[in-house]
């Protein structure tokens, strides 16, 4: 699948925040959006999901406008996984990847035999089954985010718009969040994940969409596109990027100076 | 024990809890009948009249609207907790009770008979969430609309609640103003047969599409955004559920008059025993519920020889039971 957005303004009522848009994401494709706080990443997220009507431009997946599409199955195509926070009420761990099925069950009737079945297969592909029966809320923040990336595969989407999947987990579980992010280009799924740390970018080896001064922009590559400068410019701190060089494990990492 | 044997076994030990209760109503009253006249009256036919009379007319409509209003408060309670994503919440939040209970004043004011007071409080428990309903839309552009609803509901129930002090002083008060207090007290003393039968449509309205969109509920915890890209419109059953639950909520209490508490204590019960999935949780809160004001009703009308309204009951009991639950809350969850 293709999703493409066409020379869009983004933004609400009467005030646009980014303008001409042009991006184009591929399914196996990973992109990282890099941007300072505040520069529309989360107007960004919320125009490709289809919660905000792009204000002029168009977006199209698989080639049909947004405009044709049912703005619910299109947001369906596109899973959404928030960034940790608290619930009001504690659902089981499978209930909470049944949600995922939600838009493939009528209104007025309950998941089946086979929604169940796919839920539990989704808690298996983020090898998370043992946590079946837990309760979400006494999962820690790492478990938490891969029961809601389950419930993203139990939606069966396309893509998997992450806003800041790694923020307020620790050292660790933020690596095997990578990890899975990387396994899952695997499932031909595209994934569109916000970051804050160039770092990550280059774990992912993945393509980035740079946020700044009002536009978004798809730049390439990683390898070419961070540099030290351009890091320099963006959050305005000076920055050294090295290569690592170890069997199976080559890859450039950022060093900040202070 | 599993997960889904642990939840069955705690279905059957209710459905016998209620059953046992159930019969025992019909035993408890101010007119003691032993068990073996309740056996001999309920299975064979009993000779005396007199048994039969009390049984059948007098208890038996009792029993059904107490367990009808117990459920179908605590129901309503659990769906607008769902809907407003937070366990605080009750049928009072929408201004739906301050709004049935000014349409009742009224209709006592007016000298209606008791179907043209049922009729108008229903009507006006109705209004206060339409009004509710309206001017949290308009107000809400980039607000949270869901503490835009609470707050306006809170509006609309002091807006309703300052009308019925107004009703209240304008009262005749020899009959008017204590027939009105009464009504705020909540009553099941002249509950008849027929009554319950022209409940029955209403209720099945409302409680078939809450039963069968419960699944559904346990999405609206997650956040607007989350929800609308699992592919669900929020607004749309959170409208659908609001509606049904507003419309058992008012049929219930322009019969009953107010009863508070329920809806709000009986759910965070539930919601201990037996988890937050609201599937699970919708007929279970209308078992607990109907149990509970069975046995409020049983001791409003056997404690002393004249009967205590049950709003006085369920807020003497539902009161520092939710403290008790506040204070426990934090650890259960856990």
């Amino acid at each position: 699948m293709k999703l493409r957005v066409n020379n869009c303004s983004m933004g609400y009522y009467n005030k646009t925040v980014l303008r001409d848009v042009t991006l184009d994401i591929d399914t196996g494709d990973i992109v990282c959006v890099l941007g300072r706080n505040g520069t529309g990443k989360t107007t960004l997220f919320k125009t490709l999901l289809g919660i905000l009507p792009p204000i002029s431009g168009d977006l199209f997946l698989n080639e049909k406008s947004i405009k044709a599409w049912d703005r619910r199955k299109f947001a369906n195509c596109i899973a959404y996984i928030p960034q940790a926070h608290a619930m009001p009420f504690s659902y089981p761990v499978i209930e909470m990847v049944l949600m995922g099925r939600i838009s493939h069950v009528n209104m007025f009737s309950s998941p089946s035999k086979k929604d169940i079945i796919i839920a539990e297969e989704s808690l298996e592909k983020m090898n998370i089954s043992h946590l079946r029966d837990r309760n979400f809320s006494t999962l820690s923040g790492g478990e938490q985010q891969l029961v809601i990336t389950a419930r993203a595969l139990a939606q069966k989407a396309s893509f998997i718009v992450m806003d800041e999947p790694t923020s307020s987990l620790d050292f660790g579980n933020q690596i095997k969040i990578i990890k899975q992010i990387r396994e899952l280009r695997e499932h031909s799924l595209g994934i569109i994940m916000a970051t804050h740390s160039p770092d990550h970018v280059f774990m992912c080896d993945s393509k980035v969409i740079l946020v700044d001064s009002g536009t978004a922009v798809m730049s390439g590559h990683c390898d070419k596109v961070i540099t030290e400068s351009m890091l320099n410019r963006l959050y305005d701190i000076d920055i050294i990027i090295n290569q690592i060089k170890k069997p199976d494990n080559e890859r450039k990492v950022c060093i900040p100076l202070l | 024990m599993t997960k889904s044997s642990y939840n069955s076994a705690t279905y059957i030990i209710i459905s016998l809890l209620l059953a046992v209760s159930t019969m025992i109503s019909f035993c408890i009253g101010r007119y003691g009948i032993s068990y073996q006249e309740l056996t001999e009256a309920l299975f064979n036919h009993t000779e005396n009249p007199f048994i039969n009379v009390i049984l059948f007319n007098v208890r038996l409509p009792r029993i059904i609207m107490a367990l009808l209003a117990g459920g179908v408060l605590s129901m309503a309670g659990t769906s607008y907790q769902a809907v407003f994503r937070n366990p605080m919440v009750s049928p009072d939040i929408l201004g739906v009770s301050s709004g049935a209970a000014c349409g009742a004043s009224v209709g006592i004011l007016l000298s209606l008979n008791s179907f043209g007071i049922q009729i108008i409080s229903f009507g006006f428990g109705l209004l206060a969430v339409f009004i509710t309903y309206g001017i949290s839309k308009i107000l809400k552009k980039g607000n949270d609309e869901i503490l835009m609803l609470i707050l306006t509901g809170m509006i609309i129930s002091a807006l309703f609640g300052s009308a019925i002090s107004l009703l209240k002083y304008v009262a005749d008060q020899d009959t008017k103003l204590p027939a009105i207090t009464f009504w705020m007290m909540g009553s099941l003393t002249s509950v008849t047969t027929s009554d319950i039968k022209s409940l029955l449509p209403s209720l099945m309205i409302g409680i078939i599409p809450l039963m069968l969109i419960s699944w559904k509920l346990n999405a609206l915890s997650l956040s607007e955004d989350e929800a609308f890209s699992l592919g669900i419109n929020p607004a749309r059953i959170r409208l659908i559920t609001i509606l049904c639950a507003t419309l058992i909520t008012a049929s219930i209490i322009s019969f009953t008059g107010l009863i508070g508490w329920i809806g709000l204590i009986i759910p965070h019960f539930c919601r201990f025993v037996i988890g937050a999935d609201t599937r699970k949780l919708m007929p279970f809160s209308f078992l607990c519920g109907a149990i509970f004001l069975l046995w409020v009703d049983n001791i409003s009308r056997s404690i002393t020889a004249l009967e205590i309204p049950i709003g006085i009951i369920t807020s003497i009991t539902g009161a520092p039971a939710f403290l008790l639950f506040l204070a426990k809350g934090k650890r259960i969850t856990n």
